[in-house]
């Protein structure tokens, strides 16, 4: 299992900490313990059997969101997130799991019908199809927290001339980052077949979560699994439109937060921009942006391993829209929209000053096309 | 006692460099006021001050670093007067014999002196070298290094290097308990505290400086000066600190009001150079390589206009540079109606304000000057005038603004200044009553 | 630490802080055991990797907490650690005698910024890539780039008077303090940078290395953000040569911000580094000489394994290829863009009449493009067993060939040796040494190791050097800190004794208890 990262293990274990200004976790906390070059540290010498696989120590594999912050500034590259997930498996593996994440794997599939539900109840029942040439699959964040995006999406989809894009029709609404994220490495696979046989429906995806994309597309192929659809990111499509959008008034100035995983992970760092410069008079940049991003503590299953933790990361991300006094910030995942949104409510609640609004592209180009 | 003490000393120095004659003790002390010590000794060497201050010990008297100077005062205490004279008999130590340059390494380009040769005596030997220790005010030539490098003088600062303890890599100095040290030299070090900086500054009380190693330059091969009239005093100022924001290190600057431009820059004293009644007039001196001088000049100069300044010739400034090289210009140490007022950047305006505002409630007249400018500070430099009365209330009230803008000497651990001399000198016997001053 | 000691110290800390941020955990206590002294990492490629644990690790959030600790720590007799972000590479930050480990790096707030003095304050706990960031992006820089600087903070720059790449121009850490606050030994907080009398407190807690207190907030001098930076490469014959030329340079008034010279050897691994292809994100940075440390360490393993005989002939043809390449030197102004373009010609001329080839901008890009690198480079070399460190010593130009010679030969009877100058002042300049050694048994690779420092630091302090210039003392240089500093040692254990009257301070490291 981690065969694959000896030589990074090797790397980090020896390594001057170099990465370690970039981690948001090892930020928020600033913990020596959970720095990218100890955690890796960490599983080198578990990995080693020069300690035990016990809590004690796998703790540290759950203090990650798998952001690849890190991974930015690492001249090898290290990839420390999947590695450390991997961890995380070799951990569940050796029965030392995070306490938190006990069973994940059946609360996991348990949650899948009922997510099924939802979207059943809250989304136009005309717009699934159980086969299809495209579908938008919106992701569990969306179906389970957010429906009205998915509403939203569906309807910018629709003056868009997208209306062809039918709703993904299934139980398998989530592709299973939670549980390549918590280690529940035999789940995962037996789930990415299931959503492998599931896709087989449509000829192409469109897929409104990044994280679902990277998933989809790079570690089903690790896991031996092979997509014949063709996976589509939301804002990859979106782009297409550029020049085509009908925009009726132009969004407010905002920020943008680039996601890890449509950053980082799928290397588009220009198309939100894009997308965004056709609709508002002025974006402003986040000082660390593009690869120097720093993560909104959505990833790796933070929320559930180090929940102060992460919401602390997303309330230091919003530190420099607060300073600006600008009151919109755009984002491109689900998550990310999630727990910024969150977050700025909260900071609300606690220092008043200007309410921010967390958008995703698809509520920007909502209010710009109506 | 004192015979006793003149007789051991002696046979450490010779009968000829050691007294006790009220003539030679005099010279140690402001006029009208006793002398601070019974015998005074004229070492020749650490060792020799070494073995003296084990007399001293062994016979419970104290040692004293000292100077003959103008004002006469030693270098010890801190403001004459604060160091009351202690009741033990006191050995005066004078290092005048103790000139000589041991090591002029011209590839580093640093001098090492004994503590006892004046600052003008080194840039003699220096300046048949084609070197200097840099423009610093005249007034820090008149001093011996020891004394010099003895208590921190912000006032006595060069543009390029700062207070004059910054151009010091090192010294050698006798402890209390007799050992004679030597700080490594180097450019810099990670070795630990920078031990040197204990001995800096330390009025005698931690140690005797009696060598150091001061960085020198070689004399600029070209200068360019300039002079810019503004309307205000604070305009002009600010636009002198900005040539220092923007990095280019200036050799001297230096701001004239109106009253002092008209009084120090004028043919033969009288007409000085146009500056608008209100105005100032600042000017500069770029220094170094032909072409970088030349090239700090052009920044200068932008950077004067966009501050509003107009640019009156060079003849203000080469007035102001034959000035300042020829004596110490600006008001002399011993004028009473003068005063220097070194204070951080960024107070120097306000004291301005407060100078002119605490002569003008006294009414009294005053000339003002902001000079000695470097990237940490410069000094307000003020000359009154008027009657006698109005001179000295203007004078007192000049000082307490600026110790509510600049603070009065302190030290913010003085508690552990005072820990230190007493493990480092249980016996009290360096420079007594030294370092005594108010926590900040 | 005595049990007695220890016995009830996580509850008297619950009085100074929270218990969320108090922590005995095992995986901490393996964190916090040791920094990056290089002889620890040869313990870590032997498994031993938590050389030295605390007792406890906190994390204050203010100057009021540390206080409280400190206290906690003097009324039980408890070593006090503190700590940045354990970059050191002096084993400064190791509690060999146990104790607190307290990590400032929860107090990184950006207190203060007067664009007018150009002076910064921050807590001490920012760690230096976000320090520089925060000044950056409103239009500032501090100039203080040590290669550390994305996992070293404020606090550990000070406490080991730490050293950037652009330190002709800026100044090391001692030249840019203009304020500190500290919580002393004995648990008050004092702020010096305010004194007219006495010491300079300021350079007195500069380079303690908490030995005498904990510096939580500092004020230092900021710069603008340079407008250009005019980078260029030169080529010398010799080192003699190029060091001739800087010092020219220097000396007539110039200020460069980067100036280093690498020696043949250095200068060989720098043009094979630069080669590679490039990777890493956009462009920003770059790979570093992979293959010429790799080339370097079987180089240093040959002569460390003498049986490894196809290797020591590959060694052999490593040396006869670096004797027959020159010396690069990398210059580089930064600031106003008058006063570099005109810095940079007047510059230029002088090179050229010291014999320098240029070589024009594009080495000096290159470094500047990746003068982070060659760090990321060192785990191999332990992995395989082989160390690598770095001496860097200084001293006034009078003495500097002389000392360059002496290390060379004292440290090359022991290791690989190639050596750069970077940190050139007009007085003077440090040599940075790079040495390789290495030996498959941990005992054996150990001696070499310390036999490496003994005779290389003897030698530089010979040849008037100095023991450190940038790294600090630590554990690693504790015993030639009387050798440094002679008598005058007798001043700094005064100090100890003054400002930490309870011995509780980061014992055993400067040489003293
Ligand atoms: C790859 C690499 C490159 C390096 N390059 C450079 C370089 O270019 N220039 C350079 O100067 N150094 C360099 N170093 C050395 C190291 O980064 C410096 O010594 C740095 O100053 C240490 O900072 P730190 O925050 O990591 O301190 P730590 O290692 O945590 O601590 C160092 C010492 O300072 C003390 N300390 C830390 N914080 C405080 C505080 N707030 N108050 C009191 N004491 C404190 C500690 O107790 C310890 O004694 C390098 C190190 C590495 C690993
Ligand atoms: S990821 Fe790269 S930079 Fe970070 S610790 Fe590992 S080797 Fe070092
Ligand atoms: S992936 Fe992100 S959270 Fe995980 S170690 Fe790297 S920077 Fe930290």
């Amino acid at each position: 299992m981690l065969k694959p990262f000896d030589r990074q293990l090797q790397y980090c274990a020896y390594c001057p900490k170099l990465c370690r200004c970039a981690c948001p976790v090892s930020n928020a906390e600033a913990r020596e313990t959970i720095i990218p070059q100890q955690k890796m540290q960490f599983l080198h010498l578990l990995h080693r059997g020069q300690l035990s696989w016990h809590h004690d120590f796998t703790q540290v594999l759950y203090a990650c969101a798998a952001c690849r912050a890190c991974t930015s500034y690492c001249k090898h590259p290290v990839d420390v997130g999947p590695a450390l997930l991997a961890g995380r498996a070799a951990a569940v593996a050796a029965g030392a799991g995070h306490p938190s994440l006990e069973d994940f794997d059946f609360t996991f599939r348990y949650r899948l019908p009922k997510l099924r539900e939802a979207a059943r109840a809250q989304l136009p029942k005309a717009r699934f199809s159980d086969e299809a040439e495209g579908a938008i699959y919106p992701g569990c964040e969306a179906i389970a927290t957010a429906p009205g995006d998915v509403l939203r999406t569906l309807a910018v989809l629709d003056r868009l001339g997208a209306d062809y894009l039918r709703l993904f029709d299934g139980d398998e609404l989530c592709a299973g980052y939670p549980l390549w994220a918590a280690g529940y490495s035999d789940a995962f696979r037996a789930h990415a077949e299931r959503v492998a046989r599931a896709f087989r429906r449509y000829r192409k995806i469109v897929c409104g979560c990044p994280a679902c994309v990277h998933v989809l597309r790079r570690r089903y192929a690790e896991v031996g699994v092979r997509l014949e659809t063709e996976i589509v990111d939301l804002t990859e499509f979106l782009e297409g439109f550029i020049g085509l959008i009908p925009v009726m008034q132009q969004v407010p100035e905002l920020f943008f937060h680039d996601p890890c995983y449509l950053g980082r992970f799928l290397g588009n760092f220009d198309g939100p921009r894009r997308v965004l410069d056709a609709l508002t008079p002025r974006r402003y940049e986040f000082s660390w942006n593009r690869g120097d991003s720093a993560c909104c503590g959505g990833g790796g299953v933070l929320p559930r391993t180090a929940p102060l933790t992460a919401a602390a990361m997303a309330e230091a991300r919003l530190s420099e829209v607060v300073e600006a006094g600008v009151s919109l910030l755009a984002t491109a995942c689900p998550t990310c929209k999630r727990r910024l949104g969150e977050a700025a409510a909260r900071l609300h609640a606690r220092d008043g000053g200007t309410a921010i609004e967390v958008l995703g592209l698809i509520d920007v180009l909502d209010r710009a096309t109506s | 006692m004192s015979e006793l003490l003149q007789r051991l000393v002696a046979t450490v120095v010779g009968p000829q460099h050691v007294s006790t004659a009220a003539a030679d003790l005099a010279d140690y002390a402001p006029a009208g006021t006793p002398p601070p010590g019974d015998v005074v000794v004229w070492p020749a060497s650490a060792g020799e001050i070494a073995q003296v201050l084990e007399v001293a010990k062994g016979n419970g008297a104290a040692l004293l670093a000292v100077r003959r100077g103008t004002r006469r005062r030693a270098v010890g205490s801190t403001r004459p007067g604060s160091a009351p004279r202690p009741a033990r008999p006191t050995v005066l130590v004078d290092q005048r014999r103790m000139t000589s340059v041991l090591h002029l390494d011209e590839t580093s380009l640093v001098a090492h002196a004994q503590a006892g040769i004046t600052g003008r005596a080194l840039e003699e030997v220096l300046g048949r070298r084609g070197l200097t220790l840099g423009y610093f005010p005249l007034e820090a030539f008149a001093l011996p290094l020891g004394a010099l490098l003895a208590r921190r003088r912000p006032e006595l600062a060069a543009a390029r290097v700062g207070p004059i303890h910054g151009a010091c890599l090192g010294v050698s100095a006798v402890l209390a308990d007799g050992l004679v040290v030597h700080s490594r030299v180097a450019p810099r070090h990670a070795a630990g505290p920078d031990l040197l900086q204990l001995l800096l500054g330390c009025e005698g009380g931690l140690g005797i400086i009696t060598a150091a190693v001061l960085r020198v330059r070689r004399i600029p091969e070209s200068r360019t000066l300039s002079a810019f009239a503004y309307p205000t005093v604070p305009g002009a100022l600010e636009a002198g600190v900005e040539c220092l924001r923007r990095g280019a290190r200036l050799a001297a600057l230096r701001v004239y009001d109106a009253a002092d431009a008209a009084r120090c820059l004028g043919d033969g004293g009288a007409e000085g150079p146009d500056v608008p009644a209100a105005g100032a007039l600042l000017v500069c001196c770029c220094a170094g390589p032909t072409e970088l001088a030349a090239a700090e000049a052009r920044v200068l100069a932008d950077a004067a206009k966009a501050f509003g300044g107009s640019d009156v010739g060079a003849a203000p400034a080469e007035h102001w540079w034959r000035r300042r090289t020829d004596s110490e210009e600006g008001p002399a140490a011993k004028d009473p109606d003068a005063l220097v007022l070194p204070a951080p950047l960024p107070a120097l305006a306000p004291l301005h304000a407060a100078v002119v505002s605490a002569s003008t409630a006294a009414h009294a007249r005053c000339r003002v000057s902001i000079a000695r400018l470097h990237r940490g500070g410069g000094c307000v430099l003020v000359t009154l005038e008027g009657d006698k009365r109005s001179r000295e209330r203007a004078h007192d009230r000049i000082l307490e603004a600026a110790a509510t803008i600049v603070g009065e000497p302190c030290d913010p651990l003085r508690e552990a200044t005072a820990a230190l001399r007493a493990v480092l000198d249980p016996g009290d016997i360096m420079s007594p009553g030294s370092l005594a001053v108010a926590p900040c | 630490m005595p049990p007695a000691a220890k016995a009830g110290l996580v509850d008297a800390l619950a009085q100074a802080l929270d218990r969320t941020r108090i922590s005995s955990a095992a995986c901490d206590r393996t964190a916090y055991a040791r920094d990056l002294w290089p002889r620890g990492l040869i313990g870590v490629a032997h498994g031993d990797v938590a050389p030295s644990p605390p007792d406890v690790v906190v994390w204050p959030e203010t100057t009021a907490e540390v206080a409280a600790i400190v206290k906690v720590a003097v009324a039980r007799g408890v070593p006090v650690v503190p700590f940045g972000a354990g970059s050191g590479v002096t084993g400064a930050t190791w509690p060999t005698h146990g104790g607190i480990m307290l990590d400032l790096k929860r107090m990184n707030r950006f207190v203060a910024l007067d664009g007018d003095a150009l002076t910064a304050t921050f807590e001490c706990g920012i760690v230096g890539e976000h320090l520089e960031h925060e000044l950056v992006r409103r239009g500032y820089t501090m100039g203080h780039f040590p290669s550390s600087i994305f996992c070293s903070t404020l606090g550990g720059w000070l406490a080991a008077r730490s050293a950037g790449q652009a330190s002709t121009r800026y100044g090391k850490i001692e030249d840019m303090v203009q304020g500190l606050e500290v919580v002393t030994g004995s648990g008050q907080v004092v702020r010096t940078g305010t004194s007219t009398v006495g010491p300079d407190w300021n350079q007195i807690f500069v380079g303690s290395e908490g030995t005498l207190g904990v510096i939580t907030e500092a004020t230092v001098r900021i710069a603008r953000a340079p407008e250009v930076q005019l980078m260029r490469g030169w080529e010398f014959a010799r080192p003699s040569a190029g060091l001739e030329a800087i010092r020219r340079l220097l000396q007539r008034g110039l200020r460069p911000a980067f100036v280093r010279l690498y020696d043949e050897i250095d200068t060989f691994i720098a043009h094979l580094g630069t080669s590679g292809p490039w990777r890493g994100r956009a462009g920003r940075r770059a790979p570093g000489p992979d293959g010429a440390l790799d080339e370097l360490r079987r180089a240093a393993l040959s002569l460390a394994i003498p049986h490894v005989g196809p290797l020591a002939r590959a060694a052999l043809g490593l040396f006869d290829r670096v004797s027959r390449s020159g010396c690069l030197l990398v210059l580089g102004y930064e600031g106003d863009r008058a006063l570099c373009t005109a810095e940079e010609q007047v510059g230029n001329a002088e090179l050229v009449r010291a014999g320098g080839r240029d070589l024009g901008p594009a080495p000096g890009l290159r470094w500047l493009e990746h003068r982070y690198d060659i760090s990321y480079k060192q785990s191999k070399v332990f992995h395989d067993g082989a160390f690598v460190d770095t001496m860097e010593v200084a001293t006034t130009w009078e003495h500097l060939l002389e000392m360059y010679e002496a290390v060379k030969r004292a440290v090359g009877r022991h290791a690989m040796v190639m050596a750069h100058f970077s940190h050139a002042y007009p007085e003077g300049c440090s040599i940075y040494f790079t040495f390789v050694g290495g030996s498959s048994s941990r005992r054996e690779a150990e001696r070499i190791y310390d036999a490496c420092w003994r005779d290389g630091l003897h030698a530089a302090l010979g040849a008037s050097g100095t023991v450190s210039h940038h790294h600090g003392i630590g554990l690693s240089k504790a015993g030639f800190m009387q050798e440094h500093h002679g008598e005058l040692m007798a001043m700094l254990r005064a100090l100890k004794r003054v400002l930490d009257p309870a011995g509780i301070m980061n014992p055993g490291k400067l040489g003293l208890p």
